[in-house]
């Protein structure tokens, strides 16, 4: 089973704090409101899982440091059955989304699309990934903006994040909204998704088999 | 090299991505909090490989937290 939630950006933030060891005070507005929005949507994530599931679930998130945060159930599902769990959140400018899924490593991001530098792009593409660009500019920015995604959900999904280069991770064009992608040599196994969200984000999804 | 001038390096570097003032940065501060997103961080991650005139390796890049860590690594690299 897969969940994708998508919440909006959390205006009213003041109302409510949390306060996680000092965690969230230490944050910038912006990130407060990032925060608030990432958790209200992974809590409404689990809600819908356990709703289908028709199980009560007791989880703490579990973040230990450079290491991908995770689930662990707690209380008296603590040795649930449910299955492994794996989770990813992303936001973007207050807005985010969380992707759940069951038995696969998950991956998730939201990036607002935008105009790259050509230092950026090359980067962060290889010559290959660059011809599959459209050169039409409006098309342009979705397209590098999705490739950004599709490497940053891939590399949030094995829980390394941007401490590898993405340069080091291939994107492969099947067809419109197909990607395959490629892992040094190896071509990883996924069920990869992507949308367009309020217009002005890119998302996408990668569940790793 | 004087480690004010190497707060001061870092500060800019960090201005020139993310718009915000040396004056509002503090050597605590998390670059995830400082970057608005994760293109911000990778940018930042450039600059900093082109500022130090070397490639950061996945060990490098895990040690780098806060602010105060990218000041330790200017120190090491010069």
């Amino acid at each position: 089973m897969n969940i994708l939630i998508f919440q909006k950006r959390f205006k009213n933030y003041h109302a409510v704090q949390k306060n996680e060891d000092g965690f969230f005070e230490k944050k910038s507005a912006e990130r407060k409101e990032d925060f608030i929005s990432g958790r209200i949507a992974l809590d409404r994530c689990l809600k819908k899982y356990a709703k289908e599931r028709l199980i009560r679930m007791e989880v703490d998130i579990l973040c230990k440091q450079r290491e991908k945060p995770r689930l662990v159930f707690s209380g008296k599902t603590k040795n649930s059955q449910h299955g492994k769990i794996d989770f990813n959140i992303s936001h973007s400018h207050g807005n985010s989304i969380c992707f759940l899924c069951e038995k696969r490593m998950a991956g998730a991001d939201l990036e607002k699309i935008r105009f790259f530098n050509n230092n950026l792009i090359n980067g962060f593409l290889n010559e290959r990934e660059k011809k599959l660009v459209n050169r039409k500019k409006r098309i342009r920015k979705k397209q590098i903006t999705i490739f950004w995604s599709l490497k940053e959900a891939y590399l949030k999904a094995i829980g390394v994040g941007l401490k590898r280069n993405p340069r080091e991770i291939g994107i492969y064009k099947l067809y419109s909204k197909k990607y395959l992608i490629k892992d040094g040599t190896v071509f990883v196994k996924s069920r990869i998704e992507s949308g367009i969200f309020l217009k002005k984000f890119v998302w996408v999804t990668i569940k790793i088999q | 090299m004087e480690s004010d001038q190497f707060e001061k390096m870092a500060k800019d570097l960090i201005f020139r991505i993310t718009k915000i003032v040396p004056e509002k940065i503090s050597l605590d501060d998390k670059i995830e909090d400082l970057c608005l997103d994760s293109i911000q961080i990778f940018e930042l991650i450039m600059e900093f490989e082109k500022h130090i005139e070397k490639k950061l390796k996945y060990e490098d890049i895990c040690t780098i937290e806060t602010v105060g860590d990218i000041i330790n690594k200017m120190k090491e690299e010069k």
